[in-house]
């Protein structure tokens, strides 16, 4: 068949557009790392791998690294966990379904900043609700910025409530593709409800669940802006991650290069995990399970 | 400078009858009156010429001052002055964009030591020596490098300590004047239900940013340890430098207990607004706390009152400051900025000073003596305060001003990096947060700095 | 059903077997959940009165169950939106779940005393060009991909989701040091570029797997009367791709219309900022103003709840077809 010009000029016009806006700054990214671009007046200096070795040799970026996953990892077993129970309930009938399903995801949808903002809020150890739950109880507020332990926590759980609903949507839509008889032939040979989970329903959402914590684990890591609203890094560097590093570098102290190699270093980190992650659930043989 | 984040208030001043229009017409058209034939003499503007302008005072009063300015001055000598409005955080952002496109501003705001000098070492700047000269400046106000003005500023910010008139005097309480007076204060004053602080004693904020690096530190430079020798020799951790400081840091510590919580992520709005609301009997600020207090909580706005920070035997005291001033770029036009700058310093520096009427506390001695500018009502309200505040910078004025960027022998960059990498509040963070001895503390710090180079 | 019958199409190209696997496994959640019978749970509501204690419990731990879940995923939106409806002397003091009768003056004063007007005018600018150029453009790129013949159209469309998730620092700041030497700093184009490259690889990705599963034979049933390939494309093909379309808009939406980080660092002056990042810029400026602060996080909402509930379904179908927003 004939390809007309038009299709072929607006396809090879697209891709080079997106190429330009999207592959032209990761690899000048890359090329930044390379070169000291400290007080911007100056031009850039190549200084081979210097950037990557200050970074390396910083006791910040190892922090920052073990930081990123202690939060990436606890929040992605909340939001499977908590996910896969609410996905459970909400799949079964019950009056208001359509409604209550259409409500757990709207965290999902809202800004991020806007979920920080209302986070912020309710635990302001001023004035917030949290405080006022709390005296009524005759206890007092915990300030959560000043302790590493809360504000991992806080971080940890305001991502649980933003991002469990995606977890939920897919884990609902996975339940559906697990064949009905199953749980009848399980309920003829007595199977429990626990039984049940464990045998059919586990397996049937192996594959949406290696999907799922794949992508979630991908965003954890590169999560930049929940981590700036709520702590800025703090307390003492506790709550830092490799974004909030490359973004501190880059931008507050004026080291573009430097910026530009934690960026890049925990780019291959993460490509090295993804491949590690592949290798131990492949997702074809995942599909199998279908 | 107003160290403060983003400005995307615009204050109203509604909570007084003069109505700023009013004020600004008047003057301007007083000033086009007086001045329409004597300003063409020495203004000899080149029709045609635009001129950009940063501006990082982002209060809609003042960006109204300099935008009437900017039209007057291009209806008189047919010069267009664009400006851009900038909150301070992403003011050098922005100015190293432009010069990196080629493209620098002509004349911009700036507070910062490490941005000017950056810019003056960069040669981006020309000096402003010669207007400078013209007048007499407070403390520290005409300070120059390599020989040069590089800065013409136009206000002070003092971090004065705020009390409350009202509970001092229910308590039966003296301005202190030791940390030990300072401390009992703070402690009388704090109020506890159920285990939370419902009324602090005081707030210091000691979060990694730049309102920590203003604020916190006055009565740390009241007792004046050295930072750097003569050569720039770190010395904080020699042995008398770091008694004082570790003694800062015990006395940091005491006060912390006193402290509403939360001060971890506190910045210039909560130290603001936690005295406003009157969850802390003393906070530190300039003068955009009073503003606040009109606008917001007059009845509080005549129980207040300001001090010096103390040293720990009443000796001497101290307060942290910062300011803010004009900079002119190298650019092809730049003859004509200087006209500009010169010509808005002769006819609308005043109105400028009125648009944060307290928080633009005047460098240029003689203006405390200019009936248009005392004339302002709020001004005429809280002349007593604003006397107090000159008194603090008058050249004889025994207060030591200082900040964190200009803890060395002389002014230089060391001390911005000091400033920029938050090593002094992380002390403090090493104190409250992590319960490191004071010794330790300091070691720290010093060695920070150290390596900062 | 919308972007839902591509997975049989998706290893006509699969020319390296596991991105192939990958690329079916991330779009292969295909049906709708309310849409779709639930066969786990047949049990029908009726006569439960007569059933034993056991399961009237039963009912009752799952409508638990369902409160528990409401409100934990609506009540603090609604705390937001109750708190921002107080009057200002009280919101510090005031922990009543009831907000009638309703202040406006955190609103009145939101708009009187902020740049909030100029910051939402900024947000929707940006959201509709980023709309309008990010499905224009993608239709191309994905119906290219789909029907024209070259050498690597997996790897093309596989990079498209790989670069969606590339950390958002190491394209900002690049961007933000190209965008000086080119005069884009702090400009809406430069920050319109910011959300293109993020919203571009998406739209490609979803509507690639739209137009994979089209049959040929409209199209060319059109060009046998006479269309071209491109007056098929416009006439035939994208009226029919509507779902799709609409689902990339969507999400094109949703990602400019929240960003943060882009926005924060390519966008400096008050002026030309967007609402996620002035309103958290309100939080560290030099008043606090809880009250404000909460009426302009309602208000960034507001918009979303109206596509929401008008767009459920999209939202749904994109989301489980592989559309994320990180």
């Amino acid at each position: 068949m004939r390809q007309d010009w038009r299709i072929i000029g607006l396809f090879v016009g697209g891709v080079l557009i997106v190429g330009a806006i999207v592959g032209g700054p990761l690899l000048y990214s890359i090329k930044l790392s390379f070169y000291a671009a400290e007080s911007f007046i100056a031009p850039p200096r190549w200084v081979g791998f210097g950037n990557y070795l200050s970074v390396l040799e910083d006791s910040n970026f190892w922090d920052a690294l073990l930081n990123g996953i202690m939060i990436s990892i606890s929040a992605i077993v909340l939001q499977v966990t908590l996910g896969v129970g609410i996905a459970l309930v909400l799949n079964r009938q019950f009056v208001g379904q359509t409604v209550v399903r259409a409500l757990s995801i709207v965290p999902y949808f809202l800004p991020t900043v806007v979920a920080c903002l209302i986070a912020q809020w309710m635990l302001d150890p001023n004035y917030g609700l949290i405080k006022s739950i709390l005296a009524s109880f005759g206890s007092s507020m915990f300030d959560w910025g000043a302790n590493s332990a809360t504000a991992k926590g806080t971080i940890v759980l305001v991502s649980v409530w933003i991002w469990t609903p995606f977890v939920v949507t897919c884990v609902l839509a996975g339940l559906q593709t697990i064949p009905v008889q199953l749980y009848e032939a399980a309920r003829v040979d007595g199977a429990g409800a626990w039984k049940q989970f464990w045998h059919i329903t586990l397996p049937g959402l192996r594959s949406v669940l290696i999907v799922v914590i794949l992508l979630r684990g991908i965003w954890m890591f590169n999560k930049f802006d929940v981590i700036w609203l709520l702590t800025k890094g703090g307390p003492l560097n506790q709550t830092e991650t490799l974004p909030t590093l490359a973004y501190r570098r880059a931008f507050l102290e004026f080291d573009l290069g430097g910026g530009a190699a934690v960026a890049t270093i925990s780019f291959a980190l993460l490509a090295t995990i993804i491949l590690i992650y592949l290798r131990f659930f492949p997702i074809d043989e995942a599909k199998q399970g279908r | 400078m107003t160290r403060h984040e983003s400005n995307q208030w615009k204050s109203k001043g509604k909570s007084f009858g003069f109505s700023r229009r009013d004020f600004l017409k008047t003057s301007a058209g007083a000033a086009v009156g007086a001045t329409g034939s004597l300003a063409a003499p020495y203004v000899n503007a080149q029709a045609g010429v635009t001129l950009r302008f940063l501006n990082n005072e982002t209060a809609a009063d003042s960006q109204t001052v300099l935008r009437n300015a900017c039209n007057e001055y291009e209806s008189k000598f047919g010069v267009k002055v664009i400006v851009d409005s900038t909150p301070i955080s992403g003011a050098y952002a922005k100015t190293m964009a432009a010069i990196n496109a080629g493209t620098p501003y002509d004349l911009a705001t700036q507070g910062y030591i490490a941005h000017i000098l950056q810019y003056a070492r960069g040669g981006h700047l020309i000096p402003v020596t010669d207007l400078v000269k013209q007048h007499s400046w407070g403390q520290m106000g005409a300070w120059k490098y390599q020989g040069e003005n590089w800065f013409y500023p136009y206000d002070y910010n003092l971090v004065t300590c705020y009390y409350r008139k009202d509970l001092y005097a229910e308590k039966g309480l003296r301005i202190p004047n030791t940390w030990a007076e300072y401390l009992d204060n703070c402690r009388a004053l704090t109020v506890s239900k159920d285990g939370n602080i419902e009324r602090g004693g005081c707030v210091m904020p000691l979060a990694s940013d730049s309102a920590t690096n203003w604020a916190s530190f006055g009565n740390l430079f009241a007792e004046a340890p050295q930072f750097y020798d003569d050569k720039w020799n770190v010395v904080l951790d020699a042995p008398e430098n770091a008694d004082r400081a570790g003694r800062f840091l015990d006395l940091f510590g005491e006060l912390y207990k006193t402290m509403p919580p939360g001060l971890n992520t506190v910045g210039y709005a909560e130290l603001m607004s936690l005295f406003v609301t009157g969850k802390v009997a003393h906070t530190l600020y300039s003068g955009r706390v009073v503003e606040a207090l009109e606008a917001r909580n007059p009845d509080l706005a005549d129980k207040y009152g300001i001090f010096a920070a103390p040293d720990s035997t009443g000796k001497q005291k101290a307060l942290p400051f910062a300011f803010d001033g004009f900079i002119v770029f190298k650019t092809k036009q730049s003859e004509e900025t200087l006209k500009f700058l010169k010509w808005f310093i002769d006819e609308h520096y005043i109105d400028w000073l009125h648009s944060a009427w307290m928080n633009f506390q005047p460098v240029r001695l003689d203006i405390y003596e200019d009936p248009r500018w005392k004339k302002h009502p709020m001004i005429q309200k809280h002349w007593a305060t604003m006397m107090q505040m000159k008194s603090f910078i008058d050249p004889d004025s025994k207060v030591r001003l200082s900040s964190v960027d200009l803890i060395g022998p002389s002014i230089d960059l060391r001390p911005c990096k000091v400033f920029d990498s938050n090593v002094m509040p992380e002390m403090l963070q090493n104190k409250v947060l992590r319960n490191m001895s004071s010794v330790d503390c300091v070691k720290a710090a010093a060695n920070r700095i150290r390596k900062l180079g | 059903m919308t972007v839902t019958q591509q997975n049989s199409h998706l290893s006509v190209v699969a020319a390296n077997p596991r991105q192939a696997a990958l690329l079916r496994s991330t779009s292969r959640f295909d049906s709708l959940p309310q849409d779709a019978p639930t066969p786990a749970s047949k049990q029908k509501l009726s006569g439960f009165v007569s059933r034993p204690i056991k399961q009237i419990a039963g009912r009752i731990g799952l409508y638990a169950a369902v409160i528990v879940i409401c409100i934990y995923s609506f009540f603090p939106i609604y705390w937001m939106i109750v708190s921002s409806l107080r009057a200002p002397q009280r919101l510090f003091l005031d922990t009543s779940l009831v907000f009638w009768p309703p202040d406006l003056s955190s609103y009145k004063s939101l708009l009187e005393l902020t740049n909030y007007t100029t910051n939402f005018f900024n947000s929707a600018l940006m959201a509709m060009a980023t709309i309008i150029v990010a499905t224009t453009l993608s239709a191309f790129i994905a119906y290219g991909a789909t029907r024209l013949r070259f050498r690597g159209k997996t790897t093309l469309v596989a990079s498209m989701l790989f670069a969606y998730m590339f950390p958002p620092l190491m394209l900002v700041i690049p961007m933000s040091a190209l965008f000086r030497m080119f005069g884009l700093s702090d400009s809406l184009w430069g920050l319109l570029i910011a959300h293109l490259a993020i919203s571009l690889p998406l739209g490609v990705w979803l509507l690639w797997g739209f137009f994979k599963s089209m049959p040929f034979d409209l199209e060319e049933a059109a060009m046998v009367d006479g269309c071209s390939q491109f007056g098929a494309f416009i006439k035939v093909v994208l009226p029919l791709s509507a779902p799709g379309l609409i689902t990339v808009g969507i999400f094109a939406f949703l990602l400019s219309w929240a960003d943060y980080v882009f926005a924060l660092i390519l966008i400096m002056s008050d002026q030309n900022k967007t609402l996620p990042v002035a309103l958290a810029s309100m939080l560290g400026a030099q008043d606090l103003r809880w009250g404000e602060i909460l009426a302009g996080a309602s208000l960034i909402a507001l918009p979303l709840f109206v596509i929401f509930t008008f767009c459920y379904r999209y939202f749904v179908a994109g989301l489980t077809a592989g559309a994320l927003k990180g």
